[in-house]
């Protein structure tokens, strides 16, 4: 019972970051149709970012996370202005293969910049844990999930309330439609790479924090948003979250219990069998076929 | 749009149409034969150019193009976006594994068992295929290879402990001795064994399997395989089976991928866990969408480009004048190969996503045209 009890714990933290993750990916898929494959090594970038400003240079975690989060944003926006923004209406396959190609030169720039050694993660906001019913919880992880959420709630909020949230609604609704209202789509697209890499940078300084390690093998979470934003369905936002949640603490859960190799493997088992059962996910709007 | 029409039925299902491409067949079939013979010369070419590296990075591609061609047929053909293509490698690589170097067979049997269990694993892995398209059956897709991982790690370990898997080099048959380059050695056996040799066995291998997908995507079955990727509901309409065609395309390709799985590691000779991470997964898609989706073609020039442009970018850095002069790219060799590596890759699908073959088909077609082309 103390075992389940650790692991539910530690899942809670992992489940945050998840969702923070899916977060971002759904919110670029949903605004542009682009699978984003880069999206781990983006969340990769900015954990190196954290090894430079909160580790070497020691600044404070608030101005550090800023840094980062702002940095990736403008990332974000130069790299729709730079590249993404010709894709546009290309065939599907090869949109995905240019996040691949961004992924590759991702990880050479942190190669020449970083090296391949791995680093330690970083201890910068506490290292104290404190105990419930048996099961040691590091402070750090509390500060991870409040975070997270923080970071969620403000971020609906935003979609919900200002101005660019209902060009973005509108834009993912009917495309012809809001553009005859008067909304650029490029700038929404803009922005949503833009918000969708800041929830990246975000994650990444997070997950900093929470990993054993931080080295290239850490865009592998990247890949991992895949269950979570498929079990909520890839076109809710609110699902992406609920979605991160529940995979994490059922992975931590029975990886904690048959061995970690078999991480993976139940992440996307589960994610299997719910798309046997719901095709489209948990709140996926179902897709019409039309002959 | 070169001005030539077809005008019957048999002129449009010739696999060599017009007269140059004759030619073009001609010469590749000629530059193939003579390649090997080429690199055995002892020759310093200038600048250093680097033969030998070349004829490795030949072979691997060959080996490539099996498995190429066979993705492009369940993706650019029937367009079942499917990402279990390294499941299927590691499946060929322990069919190969089991069946070859513990129980000691040959590779001549090796090869259609690993075929048949590609065809049955591939069909059951296709039935998600019936149920979601598109990008679902992307991710239902990723949860095979990530079994798959698990399985291959499990094998290793069982079969031949904490080291990699090793596989002896095939030999030939004695009552084939007669064929033309087969010398026994003293012990009266003919070993497969290094580039020149390899190259003739990946040489007939790849050839094959291209003209049998090229049949395939001739014939009824492949004209199927189009109309479901076009649209599985209207295919279904004008009588298609669906459910057998889209299970088909996955058999029929998996089959070949596990192929690629056994020639790979026959030629490499050893293979460890960390021989198939996802992201071959992903090479392998780079070699279909660069080269060109949808195209035989394509698959082959993908595979060409994907393994030749490390050694040419290693050429250039280590004896081409200027480029030699720069300090940060001898400090930083495999993270610069690296970086050209995805920034060509972005720079191909921005300003042509249809790959290298659409460059070449609009080449051609500007001569075609000539003195009226855009």
């Amino acid at each position: 019972m103390e075992k389940f009890l650790q692991l539910m714990l530690s899942g809670w933290a992992l489940g945050a970051i998840y969702a923070i993750v899916a977060l971002g990916f759904v919110l670029v898929f949903k605004a542009t149709s682009v699978l984003n494959f880069a999206h781990g090594s983006f969340l990769m970038l900015a954990a190196y970012m954290a090894t430079t400003f909160l580790v070497v240079l020691d600044y404070p975690f608030i101005v550090g996370i800023t840094i980062i989060a702002v940095s990736l944003a403008l990332l974000g926006v130069v790299l729709h202005y730079s590249i993404m923004q010709w894709m546009v209406g290309k065939p599907f396959f090869a949109v995905v293969l240019v996040t691949v190609g961004m992924e590759i030169v991702i990880r050479a720039v942190l190669l020449v910049l970083y090296g391949p050694l791995e680093r330690g993660k970083i201890q910068k906001l506490t290292t104290g844990t404190f105990d419930v019913g048996g099961a040691v919880v590091p402070t750090v992880n509390v500060i991870i999930f409040i975070a997270a959420i923080a970071v969620m709630v403000a971020f609906l909020m935003f979609f919900r309330m200002s101005r660019m949230g209902l060009h973005m609604r509108a834009v993912a609704e009917n495309l012809e439609a809001a553009t005859a209202m008067g909304i650029n789509p490029n700038t929404v697209y803009a922005s949503a790479w833009g918000i969708g890499l800041l929830l990246a940078g975000i994650g990444g300084v997070l997950y900093a924090h929470f990993t054993a390690s931080i080295d290239l093998n850490l865009s592998v979470i990247g890949l991992r948003a895949f269950p979570a934003a498929i079990l909520g369905g890839l076109d809710s936002i609110g699902g992406a979250i609920l979605g991160g949640m529940v995979v994490a603490l059922i992975e931590n859960i029975g990886s904690g219990y048959i061995g970690g190799e078999w991480r993976d493997v139940i992440a996307f088992g589960i994610m299997f069998l719910v798309l046997l059962w719901r095709p489209s996910g948990l709140f996926g709007t179902k897709e019409l076929i039309r002959v | 749009m070169s001005g030539k029409y077809r005008t019957a039925y048999k002129q449009d299902m010739a696999l060599v149409k017009t007269a140059p491409q004759r030619w073009v067949a001609g010469a590749v079939a000629l530059i193939a034969v003579a390649a090997p013979f080429i690199f055995e010369i002892d020759w310093t070419p200038p600048l250093g150019f680097p033969w030998a590296t070349w004829f490795t990075a030949i072979n691997l591609s060959l080996v490539a193009i099996v498995g190429a061609a066979a993705f492009n047929l369940l993706l650019g053909y029937t367009h079942q976006v499917s990402v279990a293509h390294a499941a299927f490698l590691m499946l060929g690589t322990m069919t190969a594994a089991y069946f070859g170097s513990v129980m000691g067979l040959s590779v001549w049997v090796v090869i259609p068992i690993s075929m048949v269990a590609g065809a049955v694993v591939g069909a059951i892995v296709g039935l998600p295929a019936l149920r979601f398209r598109g990008l679902y059956l992307l991710i239902a897709t990723f949860g095979v290879h990530f079994f798959a991982f698990l399985a291959f790690k499990k094998f290793n370990v069982r079969y031949f402990g904490f080291v990699p898997m090793r596989f002896d080099p095939p030999t030939i048959p004695s009552w084939l001795h007669w064929l033309p380059f087969v010398n026994p050695d003293d012990n009266g056996e003919f070993l497969i064994k290094g580039n020149f040799r390899f190259y003739w066995l990946l040489l007939i291998a790849a050839s094959l399997s291209i003209l049998f997908m090229v049949n395939i995507i001739r014939s009824r079955e492949g004209r199927a395989f189009m109309a479901v990727a076009e649209h599985d509901v209207s295919a279904a309409l004008i009588g298609i089976n669906v459910t057998k065609t889209k299970l088909l395309a996955f058999a029929v390709s998996s089959a070949f991928v596990s192929l690629t799985g056994v020639l790979g590691s026959y030629y490499v000779r050893a293979r460890g866990e960390d021989s198939f991470p996802f992201s071959v997964v992903l090479f392998y898609a780079i070699m279909i969408i660069v080269g060109g989706l949808g195209s035989m073609k394509g698959a082959v020039l993908g595979s060409l480009f994907f393994y030749m442009a490390p050694v040419f970018f290693d050429w250039a850095r280590a004896d081409f004048p200027i480029i030699k002069e720069i300090q940060f790219l001898q400090d930083f060799q495999n993270e610069t190969n690296l970086a050209i590596f995805g920034i060509l890759i972005i720079v191909v699908l921005v300003l042509r996503p249809s790959g290298i073959a659409g460059i070449w088909t609009s080449i051609r077609d500007y001569a075609a045209k000539w003195p009226f082309s855009r």
